[in-house]
């Protein structure tokens, strides 16, 4: 017969009529669609969902931001016709050579792009070495400021602090992790900035040193209640050990719990990190925009700077769709995506080392 | 058949995420599939893509914005038209008229010779309909001065860095560093104060990205100078400017209104060619331009034009 | 827990490193006032029934140029957008969270398929905002051509919630122990009878908490909606379908802040609009906390 064996014995099962069958489908198909609309089936598609979000992201990214990573990828042409015209005086025509369609080396470009050291719109310059620059700086400022009041915080929260304060202490420093970044960036843009300008005897007081402060402000609490709870949850035999080896308080703090935390400890400030890295609004409204890098010297923090995510927020409202400009403000969103992911999976494998270790929180 | 042997419960649950499925897909897929009017239809009406018959939206210069904000409640009173309204510069208010986003676009400045270039390329006729006189009005501080008095020169040569010091500029004024201020590139004012006065290479010590930024650098920087429009300048200093003949004038209503100050400009809404009558467009312009409309651009700060 | 006391040093009484070590709690705490101070001191002096129930006046939309004393108005639309933004945002998160919560925790296995998941889930917790923004506007706005609108807010702030809601429903559905599972499977029910009817009532309090954490987040977003769904005014207040953008709250603080060109004349109606804002956002939190710790009383007797 034409029919193969397999697909004639199918043809005789369905015709066949009030006989128990065998059901072929059933066993190919239907199980299948049985498990997807299961209750299992259909939560899992739901989680399934959070991974669709990433790819999503990440694919909307890449695909605005190729122009700008292709049109870099042919730096040496793009640079030459640009330096030709401005030399003919004719920079009202640059944008034309954005027209031109160049599919440059996408790794080149890559690296042209982040390794640029000017960011000017205007004049088709899209090195995002400033940015970078302005978030190092704001960033490792505010580090530098919260995470010895973090953790010092964290221990006296959880050694030294009596039951009573710390009940009224540990939410209070929850809020301060849910106010508005919005509104942390005004009270500095009208507090904070005004009150810098005064001291330091600066024309605007709208630098990094400003974001520094505003930015150690909103990741103290990311800070204090991680580590709090790595503190925490040494188990008990560690400090009665040492307090039965005749350490003092301190001494224990100092030589036993924290070795032990430290895991949870440098996962919270990973943590704190990457909440920093990502943080428009406030760094937005204090940190003055100027997307220069800043001198390495006394002046660092009291220069004004421009963070990616104030780069992207301020000039986005103004750019055309379709502009290089526009493609290269999708890069720098890629430039922090790809950043902000490596910070989170070096936290997530610290923290789950720290759990593996521990067993959890108390 | 497919014997599922499913219970009737099970087979609710299917049937309710298929219809929820399909609910989604066409919430999502309606707008995308959704057959826009046709083209010209939609030009005689005024609207663009994305927009409904009831819509406007209008985008663009900072210093055109209390302009469009004083208008556009009145206007949603007369008309019933929605008027959505935010900022973005010239550059936005141009670029969204030339890649047909917007049919209007608040603009302070004549088109750059790329945006004529991208226009004609798209099909599209960039017209400016004037609504308002504007003056790019040069503020200062300098302590202890009452009045200041500048010629064009003075000020190119301020902005270009060949006076740095303020007894540079006059004898008379005291030996410190002149403070430049400026706006940032995408700005109008910009364009407008360099075309005005001149200026084609600057040198600033600082760059602010608005009207009232400028003011409140000024008038917290001593020995600083900057420009900013003329609805800015209620508590700052303003220089009186001498024109060609040499007369110097300072920025008010009625030097402006009669051309007398040197350094007037017109705010426009740019829009894509003359708008047709009966659209909304027009309506708007024709709305912004009445006494009604001229009354609210006086109130807005800025001078009126009829 | 409480029968154990708490294990001190042997030294008692306030030494030296007590009062160390509070110096930097002491410090948290005082900035935390100061902030909170500043915005409710100054923006008390403007908050009135007015501006809490009325609409944008002269002096919002183009100051006081003539320096004429015109009136602020309220900002009565943009809590109204602020709340219709959340509230679609918590439709979108909610049910997507709980039941990625639920197949994580409850049928997934040890794994690397299991860690995978949790670590895209609190990969997308750490995704910038400004990031979501930008995919909101080349996504929602353009490629689904939604336009700023509503819809597209709904969407953006409903996927930044999602991580919170599934994170702390997790943390809830973990807390409760395995006995009350295997109870409830050994009385013949089938898992996801258990799931629904034993262990979700229990873990209700955590999925509250984390439902009422992540309508605080999204109450205070600004950099998602900055170009996807705010516009600064529109002269119908309040959108009349969810193709229209809104007017919100952080939208309104961070225009008037910055961009507006009366940053100065308007000051203390900003930060009226910040008290408002961290009032509205603040009460969220408070009231999850109080949850949270009303569950946590509860759970201590098991």
């Amino acid at each position: 017969m034409i029919l193969g064996k397999r697909l004639r014995e199918l043809l005789k099962n369905f015709m066949r009529f009030g006989a128990p069958r065998i059901d072929v489908m059933r066993l190919k198909v239907a199980e299948p669609l049985k498990r997807l609309f299961s209750p299992e089936g259909l939560t899992g598609l739901c989680a399934l969902s959070s991974f669709i979000i990433t790819m999503l992201i990440l694919f909307f990214l890449v695909q605005q931001g190729l122009p700008i990573i292709q049109e870099m990828g042919y730096w040496q042409y793009g640079q030459y016709v640009t330096l030709l015209l401005k030399e003919m005086g004719l920079s009202d025509y640059l944008w034309l050579h954005a027209l031109i369609q160049v599919n440059g080396n996408i790794i080149i470009g890559f690296v042209n792009f982040v390794s640029g050291s000017t960011w000017d719109p205007s004049s088709y310059e899209f090195g995002i070495l400033p940015l970078i620059a302005g978030t190092i700086t704001v960033v490792g400022g505010a580090l530098i400021i919260a995470v010895p009041i973090g953790i010092l915080s964290a221990i006296h929260l959880s050694e030294y602090c009596p039951s009573k304060i710390r009940n009224v202490v540990k939410p209070v420093i929850e809020l301060l992790a849910g106010i508005p970044s919005v509104v942390y960036g005004f009270v500095g843009l009208a507090v904070l900035v005004p009150y810098i300008a005064n001291i330091f005897n600066l024309r605007s007081g709208q630098t990094a040193l400003a974001g520094a402060i505003i930015l150690s402000i909103m990741i103290l609490p990311t800070i204090v209640s991680i580590s709090e709870d790595a503190i925490s949850s040494v188990p008990k035999s560690y400090k009665e050990a040492s307090f039965a080896l005749g350490a003092t308080h301190f001494q224990t703090v100092r030589k036993v719990l924290l070795p032990a935390a430290i895991s949870g400890i440098t996962a919270s400030i990973i943590l704190a990190v990457g909440r920093a890295l990502g943080e428009t609004m406030a760094v937005l409204m204090v940190c003055g925009g100027v997307a220069n890098i800043p001198p390495l010297s006394l002046e660092l923090f009291f220069t004004s700077v421009k963070p990616m995510t104030a780069a992207i927020a301020a000039e986005m409202g103004e750019t055309a769709v379709g502009t290089l400009h526009y493609s290269a403000l999708f890069g720098v969103g890629l430039v922090l995506f790809i950043i902000t992911y490596i910070v989170n999976f070096v936290a997530d494998t610290i923290n789950a080392r720290f759990k593996k270790k521990f067993g959890g929180v108390r | 058949m497919i014997a599922l042997n499913l219970p009737r419960k099970k087979i609710a649950i299917i049937i309710m995420f298929i219809l929820a499925m399909v609910a989604v897909s066409m919430f999502i897929i309606y707008p995308v599939i959704y057959i826009k009017p046709q083209a010209d239809l939609q030009q005689s009406l005024g609207l663009y893509t994305g927009q409904s018959s009831d819509t406007i939206n209008i985008a663009g210069s900072t210093t055109v914005l209390p302009i469009t904000l004083a208008e556009a409640p009145l206007f949603h009173a007369a008309t019933g038209i929605n008027v959505q309204v935010s900022a973005g510069g010239s550059g936005l208010g141009y670029s969204n008229v030339i890649d047909r986003i917007s049919p209007i676009g608040a603009v302070s400045r004549s088109p750059k010779s790329s945006e004529l270039i991208r226009a004609s390329a798209n099909g599209v006729t960039l017209h400016l309909n004037a609504v308002a006189l504007d003056a790019i009005c040069i503020i200062w501080n300098i302590p202890g001065q009452v009045n200041l008095k500048l010629t064009k020169e003075q000020v190119v040569n301020i902005y270009s860095g060949v006076y740095t010091r303020w007894n540079q500029v006059n004898s008379s004024l005291p030996a410190e560093t002149i403070w430049v201020i400026g706006r940032e590139p995408n700005s109008g004012t910009r364009e407008s104060f360099e075309k005005l006065f001149g200026v084609s290479a600057t040198k600033i010590n600082q760059e602010v990205t608005n009207n009232q930024d400028m003011v409140f650098s000024v008038l917290g920087t001593p020995y600083s100078i900057g420009y900013c429009s003329f609805a800015y300048t209620q508590y700052v200093n303003t220089a009186e400017i001498a024109n060609d003949s040499g007369t110097f004038f300072a920025p008010t209503r009625e030097n402006i209104r009669s051309g007398a100050y040197p350094a007037t400009r017109e705010l426009y809404y740019v829009t894509n060619g003359v708008p047709i009558p009966g659209s909304i467009v027009d309506m708007y312009i024709k709305f912004v331009l009445s006494p009604i409309g001229q009354s609210a651009v006086e109130a807005a700060g800025y001078v009126a034009i009829m | 827990m409480k029968a154990e006391k708490e294990l001190t040093a042997v030294t008692k009484g306030v030494g030296l490193g007590e009062i160390l070590f509070s110096i930097p709690t002491l410090l948290i705490l005082a900035s935390f006032i100061l902030i909170m101070g500043v915005v409710i001191i100054n923006g008390a002096q403007v908050i009135n029934w007015e501006f809490i129930t009325g609409t944008p006046g002269a002096r919002m939309l183009y100051g006081t140029p003539l320096g004429l004393p015109l009136s602020y108005g309220g900002i009565l639309p943009m809590i109204f957008g602020t709340l219709a933004l959340v509230s679609g945002a918590i439709c979108i998160a909610v049910p997507l969270g709980i039941l990625s919560a639920i197949y994580i925790n409850e049928y997934l296995h040890e794994g690397r398929l299991k860690s995978f998941i949790i670590q895209t889930i609190s990969n997308l917790a750490g995704v910038p905002s400004i990031v979501f923004g930008l995919f909101a506007f080349a996504f929602f706005c353009k490629q689904l051509d939604f336009g700023v609108s509503l819809l597209s807010g709904w969407l953006v702030l409903g996927f930044m919630a999602l991580p919170i809601i599934v994170k702390s429903t997790e943390e809830a559905l973990k807390t409760i122990p395995k006995s009350f599972r295997e109870a409830s499977l050994a009385l013949g029910a089938t898992k996801w009878e258990t799931i629904t009817k034993t262990v979700l009532p229990v873990a209700a309090p955590g999925i509250s908490t984390g439902t009422i954490l992540g309508i605080g987040r999204v109450a205070g977003e600004t950099a998602a909606i900055l170009f996807a769904a705010a516009v600064f005014y529109q002269s119908n207040l309040y959108p009349t379908n969810i193709f229209q953008p809104v007017m919100a709250l952080t939208y309104h603080l961070y225009y008037e802040a910055t961009t507006s060109p009366f940053a100065a004349v308007n000051r203390p109606y900003e930060f009226g609009t910040a008290l408002v804002l961290v009032g509205l956002v603040l009460l969220f939190v408070i009231f999850a906390i109080y949850i949270r710790n009303k569950g946590l009383k509860r759970r201590k007797g098991w």
